[in-house]
């Protein structure tokens, strides 16, 4: 009975059977954690994995940039950052057919680059970019369905908090997931621009062009984006070009968000407290789940289940595509259900050793792991994302929004098997900064 | 009942409270960053000890952002189950979820004073500035503390609506006190 492969299978099947006894996740996966961890070692050891992970976890000055990250996002939706970037997309694109979805897809790329965070691309785009589409005479599939899944570029395009957790989690370099997620981000944003010209070819009223700007009024909207530039150029430059550490990027972004709320007039009591309110909310709930993951990773690998795993595959001699792919599959599943932070915590104990253990590059499986999840959240028949857009957009039936996400959805698998078959895609830009 | 969830309100707002000092202190050590990295490019002289004060200060901020999630019931949980079960189902399953949620916060709290005690014994400090770091410390891990109490409440009338058969809370604030779910 205690064996600790045994009890290893058991913490995880306990722990999902309190997930769905409604405990919250975090408490879950500790409480599993703790006394598999018991059972297989004394109850003194397992009651300290408390101390010792929830201090690592409140004492880690790299995992002080989640709360800084989100801050920054949160505060440059305060300041209308969103609604500058989209502008600006729009000013370069909107007098194509399908124009003002791409724009929305390249304002959420754009936004995902101040903020971090897929639900919050998503429900400061729907505000933003619905009603403008939607006043354009837009079909409401196509604009419900780009900003549903162009907000799942919020979590791909770095800075993501995301990937600062899996690169805390692995023990990866921040900067190197950062910089391997830039390739894909762009594949994304290029993928759903062919899933628009094929819904808009298809289907001619789906996304009207709107009128052209002269060039004099598209350089008064880059001037007038100055704020959501200079973000995004002092954060990503600042990080990319060694010019300041992941953190005092963070700093600095939430910083400078703050500074353009205030100077835009648009920093009152009210919306000062609702930024602080929601930023810690978001940030306690993360810290909870960290905690508890930790204390359940810690057994996790106490147990050497995941060697056992893999040697266990590895006897089965299955190709490790084959692996990969049955993953992938669940975390689709898991993604349609479960909140990404929490989808990659509660799998990262075992899945982790098991992809690097079947010689797979840990970089690589970041950028995977994290657009998988992405993908499950537009997935049906939960998809977060869906229920975000349909929450902002009562009278736009959720069957409808479903149906704008399936174009997308088709280029999104596209894209991860075509990041799947060739980690080099990934891999490349990582390699040229050594 | 009507008590428990009067308590309960009043928990959300110190918890409120307590989350907004840590955010603002975030805010501060974010413009101090700011300007330690502007004098350090423009004029080669960084805030001396700046990393020390924002280690003390980033555990303080952390476990500011902890009370808050616990009271508004801002954790993140599947609810799938109960939604299939009905809604009495669905308020023993709450009542379920609440009370190991309070043992998770009560063994992270006892760890932690444990901890902060091995602190103090140990005379720790920061490494530039030699700052004593077991105030902070304490500070933090009394804040941490504090969800003790407050999950308490939320356990004790998470059951109390079971067995009255009051509305479940929902997230974010204290349910409303007598009445059914609406289906």
């Amino acid at each position: 009975m205690t064996d600790p492969l045994t009890v290893a299978i058991l913490a995880i099947a306990g722990m999902f059977v309190l997930i769905a006894l409604h405990v919250p996740i975090g408490a879950a996966m500790g409480i599993s954690g703790f006394v598999a961890f018991g059972v297989s070692s004394g109850f003194a050891p397992a009651v300290s994995l408390f101390g010792t992970e929830a201090s690592s976890a409140i004492a880690n000055l790299d995992l002080a940039v989640i709360p800084l990250f989100l801050l920054m996002g949160s505060f440059a939706t305060a300041a209308g950052l969103s609604a500058d970037i989209y502008r600006l997309a729009y000013a370069l694109l909107g007098h194509r057919r399908g124009g003002l979805a791409l724009s929305t897809i390249v304002g959420c790329a754009g936004f995902g680059a101040v903020c971090g965070s897929s639900v919050a691309t998503a429900a400061t785009m729907t505000t933003v970019a619905l009603p403008e589409m939607r006043s354009r005479g837009y079909r409401p599939t196509l604009a419900t369905g780009c900003i549903a899944a162009g907000g799942t570029l919020g979590i791909l395009i770095p800075p993501s908090i995301i990937m600062v957790l899996y690169a805390i989690q692995t023990e990866q370099f921040v900067i190197t997931l950062f910089i391997a997620a830039i390739v894909p981000g762009l594949i994304a944003v290029a993928l759903h621009t062919i899933a628009i010209a094929v819904v808009v070819r298809l289907d001619r009223g789906a996304g009207p062009a709107g009128p052209a700007m002269s060039w004099g009024e598209r350089l008064a909207v880059v001037r007038d984006s100055w704020a959501v530039l200079l973000l995004a150029f002092v954060v990503s430059g600042g990080i990319y070009g060694g010019v300041f550490t992941v953190n005092e990027a963070a700093a600095i972004g939430a910083a400078l968000a703050f500074l353009f709320t205030a100077v835009r007039g648009r920093l009152t009591r009210r919306v000062l407290v609702e930024r602080l309110l929601e930023t810690a909310a978001t940030t306690g709930m993360i810290y909870l789940i960290l905690i508890g993951a930790n204390v359940f990773t810690y057994f996790i690998t106490a147990s050497q289940m995941p060697e056992a795993v893999v040697a266990w595959i590895r006897g089965l001699d299955a190709p490790p595509l084959l692996v990969i792919a049955m993953l992938l599959v669940m975390y689709l599943i898991l993604g349609s259900v479960f909140e990404t932070v929490a989808a990659m915590l509660i799998t990262l104990p075992f899945v982790f050793p098991l992809v690097v253990g079947l010689g797979y590059d840990p970089i690589w499986w970041g950028v995977i792991n994290v657009m998988v999840i992405e993908i499950g959240m537009i997935t049906p028949p939960i998809g977060l994302n869906v229920f975000v857009v349909h929450g902002m957009a009562r009278d736009i039936a959720m069957k409808v929004v479903f149906a704008g996400i399936l174009p997308f959805l088709a280029a999104d698998l596209v894209r991860l098997a075509i990041l799947t078959l060739f980690p080099g895609l990934t891999l490349w830009l990582p390699s040229l900064f050594g | 009942m009507r008590a428990l969830v009067a308590l309960e309100a009043r928990i959300v707002r110190w918890t409120r409270a307590i989350a907004l000092f840590g955010l603002a202190a975030l805010l501060v050590v974010s413009g101090a960053t700011m300007l330690d990295v502007a004098l350090r490019w423009l004029l080669n002289r960084p805030i001396k000890g700046l990393i020390d004060i924002t280690e003390l200060a980033v555990a303080i901020v952390l476990a500011a952002c902890l009370p808050v999630v616990v009271a508004q019931r801002q954790n993140i949980t599947i609810r799938f189950l109960g939604r299939g079960l009905g809604v009495s189902a669905t308020r023993w399953l709450d009542a379920f979820g609440s009370a190991v949620l309070f043992v998770f916060v009560t063994l992270i709290a006892w760890q932690l004073a444990v901890y902060t005690v091995e602190l103090a014994q140990s005379n720790r400090t920061t490494w530039l500035l030699r700052i004593p770091v077991t105030p902070y410390w304490a500070v933090a891990t009394a804040i941490c503390a504090l969800c003790v109490p407050v999950q308490a409440v939320a356990t004790v009338a998470d059951v109390a609506r079971a067995i009255v058969g009051a509305p479940p809370a929902r997230e974010g604030a204290p349910a409303p006190v007598g009445g059914e779910v609406p289906p």
